[in-house]
């Protein structure tokens, strides 16, 4: 038996050492820590009773953090007669459980277990040493690795993974295509270590044969193929990886279904479960990035744009996570290849298809079904992908589609007596129709590899929302009361429509110039659009005409993007990877807002150019430094200005498990929208362009600090961020409401500064068994509009602490996950007394008098989230899993928003909440 | 040295958790409330002065103001209103043949807590041409429920007037009779009051009234008011919750509430029995 420890224990300052040991606050004392040891030394505690060799095997590795190599032919998985051991050393338990199998195996130093067949009478060091070419020679010197990432079963390209030295800090990561240049590789027999957030890592030693002229191909396997009792060969990174460069955090959507959702596995969601992200929000997919607001992000599907992110009024995403291969999530201080937005960047790539053979996937939840099928064409050279997902609320209403509906119609006026139209209703007979509401989702994707050197991609979305809430009645049906309020009459008609969605597409070319220049040319196309019709329509029949009068709001906004883009990347040395690129956009903004069919309450045509180069560096100057400047410069035509924003960012390997990072830059954007999160006068969230008038070009400047400690277990994290805004707007509802006349848009607007500055926590188990994160969040969040407050006050989004918890527990076939948030209560404008007025009609309407803004908070928002998944295999080649989730578990009542009403002398406060405990089921398969 | 790591932090969460927020007395309010409707070719009254409800209130606490010297003033002409004793903080003009003349307009004034609260109204002229569809319907009373059933389709009594510049009016719609009847007799619910109906404001030229919908029989008053702009704008002024709390439309200046004038004109239709 061979066994030795090569790892090296580093000491750390103590200073740093006791700063993280308060980080931890004694949460994860009880979770054991990976440490430096002997593997075969390892003294297990188990009990295995019904179990197959596999199984026992697959839950040593997870409770042990060993891994297992071994082939499935050699050693055929029987069911085993109950094992028990008590401080049984690894090496005294693998002599048992092998005993019968002609097998011999190694416990390497790493911790991983080497298996084989002792049939090739070959002792196992032999084996080793010629399987991985321990003995190969090396044939180049200091060489330049062409390579390309792809998942073993689908042949699917994966982006963003990181490739290194396993002995040593240099690497590289891939492109989006997956494509990757390593120099300066010292031999062709370097080891190399190959990461991917959802993957199992893989050390490969390369040998001279192995290398390929063109691009050598490295198959990682994916985690969520282990559902079947296979091979553990080695660690892996489970759903979410926040190690790599500052502020950055890379998501594997396979790894979501895990997590707790209300029925959809969900990308955004996932994402605010995140340090310095909201996670209060339940009527919002959209993310709240350290004191930003949802349309400060930069969200890009395969390079287009993507301007609104919300299905069914904001409780879901529109991306169907199963079309999804890829998540980056820049909180801040990123890097000069994006720009256009102040607070973050979401980057999310569509699967290119399975290579290798057509495979496919069903799912369904208590909303919605979807699929997909994907597969090879061209003799393998390409591959589609194509997805759908829909809603059936419009057929089948569920007691979660209910739910969430009740809210919204509520909030919404719901079915209001038709007739009304406003606050005072109710008085009228109630009219009951049916409201009919579904969303769905499209995502197809071609890609085609012309030549080695080349890869075309063609990707479409499309997504859609629709509500129908209309209602039609004969008001000689109504008894004791005359005429129809504001809008009188017989026959009327009360429609109420809600249509919005997005339609995206991008054409992709990249191509591998040579050895060093790798090029990405994009040409985009994207469409927000949301109309939204509420009115009343009369028809009055007289004796010798009919005329037809309406009277209600009716709202267009249509955002359109048309980008082309070019990305280069030069591999110009093992310091010097240089980015540069050039960026072309022309929006397209309308927003028309009609009162009564013909009254024009703001009225816009905007459109304008964004010009952007940029220019930017990987700088290595020591193994462990790693140093990125860059600057983007733009040229926006609606101000005629030129926009230059510098970046740098750094990070240090103080140790080699302790990173320290900083960031720095300024970041401007040209299209902003105004948020809103009730609905109840229409929607009024709209993009506007900026102007030199009243919209101005916002800007921010990010400074980020921070520093990560990480194990093969865990990872501390802790960054501290500042973030200085200026330009900011802010929209006002009350002019708006003076339908009557025409609405200057320097009426809409206030113009304000800010800043936000937070300290982020993050505490990560990695591997094993149970994986899952605790962020805390401590923020803060201060606007300044002299014409609104005379100081200061909280932003909407302001929350000083937050806390979350993600937690997954894996179980033999089974997962068990739950998520737990903390925050405190938003702010909101303190009333500072009511008063009434009697209307003409007669009704005593009652109002609310303001003081100091945002001076008051909600109660702590608190919410629990579980879920159960098992999963099973369907036949030979399927895998399902059948799951229950339940959102806001023990039924905690939260508070969205508060009403204010006067009664007889009191202020009458409601508190109006959001959804409670909500159960759902769902069931996929995957082919 | 742990400590000060640990001083330092609570120092740092310190910096974040002092931001210092003015409180407010929720128990005092010093905003006058104006309520005051002129209307045209009548005297001054209907003037209601308060003060805001604070957010905590004792039990039998009055927010009326009763001692404001307020003043209604029409160019060169100042009338100080008189407190109606019997109506807690309403006030009106004791000459009641001082008439609100259309076209005019018309400021309010008063001091309070130290501040001069003021408005202004335009008295709107008179709508044209209001017409009603039908003088008098014949509408048999409903003794059965038979009657019912049975019931014959009536056409739609129309209410129209000139509104070629889309201003806001709303109808009131009034039985005048002494003792009406009531059509329904079926569900006898002893002698009612006489029927009373208030739109909302509508900038449309027309207002339909189902004939059913009009319970009792005899002389109906329809009154169609062109109301100020000002009314329009604090009746639509949208529920107000925490999410974006602004302060509602109000016209007055220091102070909330509405001044705000009317003018009308008057047709008639009468319901009778078959």
């Amino acid at each position: 038996m061979i066994s030795s420890n090569d790892s090296v224990v580093y000491r750390i300052s103590p200073l740093l050492k006791r700063f993280l040991i308060i980080l931890i606050c004694g949460i994860y004392l009880t979770i054991p820590q990976a440490k430096a040891q002997d593997y075969s030394q390892v003294l297990i505690n188990e009990q295995f009773m019904g179990l197959t060799l596999h199984r026992i095997l697959d839950k040593i590795a997870l409770k042990y953090q060993v891994t297992f190599d071994y082939k499935e032919e050699d050693l055929p998985n029987k069911l085993l007669s109950g094992k028990t051991y008590t401080n049984k050393p690894l090496s005294v338990v693998l002599d048992q459980l092998l005993e019968g199998y002609d097998v011999q195996y190694k416990i390497q130093s790493t911790g991983n277990v080497i298996i084989r067949s002792s049939d090739a009478g070959e002792d196992i060091e032999e084996q080793i040493v010629k399987e991985f070419h321990l003995d190969a020679t090396p044939t180049r010197f200091d060489f330049t690795l062409k390579g390309k990432i792809i998942d073993q079963a689908s042949g699917e390209t994966l982006p963003f993974a990181s490739v290194g030295m396993r002995y040593g800090s240099s690497g590289t990561s891939t492109n989006v295509d997956g494509y990757f240049t390593l120099t300066d590789l010292e031999t062709d027999t370097a080891s190399l270590a190959i990461q991917y957030i959802g993957y199992q890592t893989k050390y490969v030693k390369l040998y001279p044969e192995m290398i390929s002229t063109d691009f050598t191909t490295f198959e990682l396997v994916s985690n969520t193929t282990q559902l079947k009792e296979v091979v553990i060969s080695d660690k892996k990174e489970h759903m979410m990886k926040a190690s790599s460069d500052i502020s950055t955090i890379s998501l594997a959507p396979a790894q979501l279904a895990g997590l707790p959702s209300l029925g959809e596995k969900d990308i955004f969601r996932s994402l605010q479960m995140l340090p310095g992200v909201s996670g209060t929000n339940e009527t919002s997919a959209g993310l709240f990035v350290r004191g930003g607001t949802p349309d400060q992000n930069l969200i890009l599907f395969d390079g287009f744009t993507v301007y609104h992110v919300d299905h069914f009024y904001g409780f879901f995403s529109a991306f169907n996570a199963n079309a999804v291969k890829d998540i980056q999530f820049y909180k801040g201080g990123f890097e000069a290849a994006y720009g256009g937005r102040l607070s973050s960047v979401v980057s999310l790539t569509g699967k290119n298809g399975n290579t290798n053979q057509l495979s496919g996937n069903f799912g369904m939840s208590a909303l919605s079904v979807n699929g997909s099928l994907e597969g090879p064409i061209a003799q393998g050279k390409g591959s589609f992908f194509v997805s759908a997902r829909r809603s059936y609320t419009d057929i089948i209403r569920s007691g979660l589609y209910g739910d969430i509906f009740d809210l919204f119609a509520e909030e919404d006026g719901g079915n209001a007596p038709v007739g009304t139209g406003g606050p005072r209703g109710g008085r009228f007979a109630q009219v009951q129709n049916e409201p009919a509401f579904y969303f769905y989702d499209l995502n197809g994707k071609l890609t085609y590899r012309p030549t080695t050197k080349d890869i075309l991609s063609f990707s479409i979305y499309n997504g859609e929302d629709n509500l129908d809430n209309s209602s039609d009645f004969d008001s000689n049906d109504l008894q004791g009361i005359p005429g129809g309020g504001d809008n009188g009459g017989f026959n009327n008609n009360t429609i109420d429509l809600n249509d919005w969605g997005n339609v995206g597409t991008s054409l992709k070319w990249g191509r591998q110039w040579n050895d060093r220049l790798f090029s990405n040319t994009v040409l985009s196309y994207s469409n927000y659009f949301i109309n939204r019709e509420r009115y009343s329509e009369t028809e009055i029949t007289r004796q010798d005409s009919t005329f037809s009068r309406r009277t209600g709001v009716f709202e267009d906004n249509d955002v359109i993007d048309l980008t082309l883009r070019s990305d280069y990347e030069l591999t110009l040395n093992q310091q010097h990877e240089v980015g540069f690129g050039l960026q072309i956009t022309h929006n397209q903004v309308s927003y028309l807002q009609l009162q009564n069919d013909t009254t024009e309450v703001l009225n816009r045509e905007d459109q304008g150019q964004t010009y952007a180069m940029y220019l930017q560096d990987t700088w290595q100057p020591s193994e462990r430094l790693v140093i990125k400047p860059g600057v983007r410069l733009t040229y926006y035509s609606e101000t005629a200005d030129t926009y230059i924003e510098p970046r740098l960012s750094m990070s240090y390997q103080l140790a080699p498990r302790i990173k320290a990072k900083v960031a720095w830059g300024t970041h401007n954007q040209y299209i902003t929208s105004v948020v809103r999160e009730d609905i109840s006068q229409g929607s009024r969230d709209f993009w506007l362009m900026a102007n030199d008038d009243v919209n101005p070009v916002s800007s921010a400047t990010h400074y980020v600090v921070g520093a990560s400690y990480e194990t093969d277990a865990f990872l501390f994290d802790v960054e501290a961020y500042y973030k200085d805004m200026s330009g900011l707007s802010e929209y006002t509802l009350r002019l708006t409401n003076n339908f009557n006349r025409s609405t200057e848009v320097s009426e809409l607007f206030y113009q304000g500064t800010g800043y936000s500055k937070g300290l982020e926590f993050l505490i990560q188990k990695k591997f094993g068994s149970y994986t899952g994160w605790i962020g805390y969040t401590l923020s803060e969040t201060i606007h300044e509009f002299p014409e609104l407050a005379n100081n200061p006050y909280p932003a909407l989004q302001d929350q000083t602490h937050e806390f979350k918890s993600v937690n997954s527990l894996r179980l033999g076939r089974w997962t068990l996950s739950g998520t737990w948030v903390y925050a405190t209560g938003k702010p909101y404008t303190s009333p500072i007394g009511g008063y009434e007025v009697t209307l003409l009609d007669g009704t005593e309407n009652s109002y609310v008098s303001v003081g100091e803004k945002n001076s008051l908070r909600l109660a702590p928002y608190h919410r629990m989230d579980v879920s159960a998944t098992y999963g099973w295999d369907w036949g030979k080649k399927a895998k399902a899993e059948l799951g229950v989730s339940v959102f806001n578990f023990y039924n905690n009542t939260n508070t969205w928003y508060k009403t204010f009403e006067v009664i007889e002398g009191d202020m009458i406060v409601t508190d109006v909440n959001t959804i409670g405990f909500t159960p759902n089921i769902f069931f996929n398969i995957k082919f | 040295m742990k400590y000060r790591v640990l001083i330092a932090s609570i120092l740092t969460i310190s910096l974040f958790t002092s931001c210092g927020e003015e409180e407010f007395d929720p128990a005092t309010s010093d905003v006058v409330i104006v309520e005051a409707y002129l209307y045209a070719n009548e005297p001054i009254g209907n003037v209601s002065i308060s003060q805001l409800i604070p957010f905590i209130t004792e039990e039998d606490e009055t927010f009326e103001v009763e001692d404001a010297q307020v003043f209604i003033t029409s160019g060169n002409e100042s009338y100080q209103l008189t407190h109606d004793e019997e109506t807690p903080g309403t006030y009106y003009y004791n000459n009641p043949d001082y008439i609100v003349v259309p076209g005019t307009s018309y400021d309010i004034t008063l001091d309070y807590f130290g501040k001069t609260i003021s408005a202004t109204t335009t008295v709107p002229p008179a709508p044209i041409n209001l017409e009603v569809s039908v003088d008098s319907i014949e509408v048999a009373p409903i003794e059965s429920r038979d009657d019912l059933i049975d019931r014959p389709t009536l056409d739609p009594i129309e209410i129209y007037w000139e509104n070629t510049s889309g201003d806001y009016y709303y109808v009131l719609i009034e039985n005048i009779e002494n003792s009406p009847q009531d059509i329904n007799t079926l569900d006898f619910r002893g002698p009612q009051r006489n029927f009373n109906f208030v739109t909302q404001p509508t900038n449309l030229d027309v207002h339909n009234v189902p004939p059913f919908s009009l319970t009792q029989y005899g002389t109906y008053q329809i009154v169609v008011y062109r109301v100020g702009q000002e009314y329009v704008d604090l009746y639509q002024t949208a529920d107000q919750d925490s999410r974006n709390l602004t302060e509602p439309f109000s016209n007055i200046n220091n102070g909330l509430g509405i001044f705000t004038s009317f003018n009308s004109d008057t047709v008639y239709f009468e319901i009778t029995r078959p």
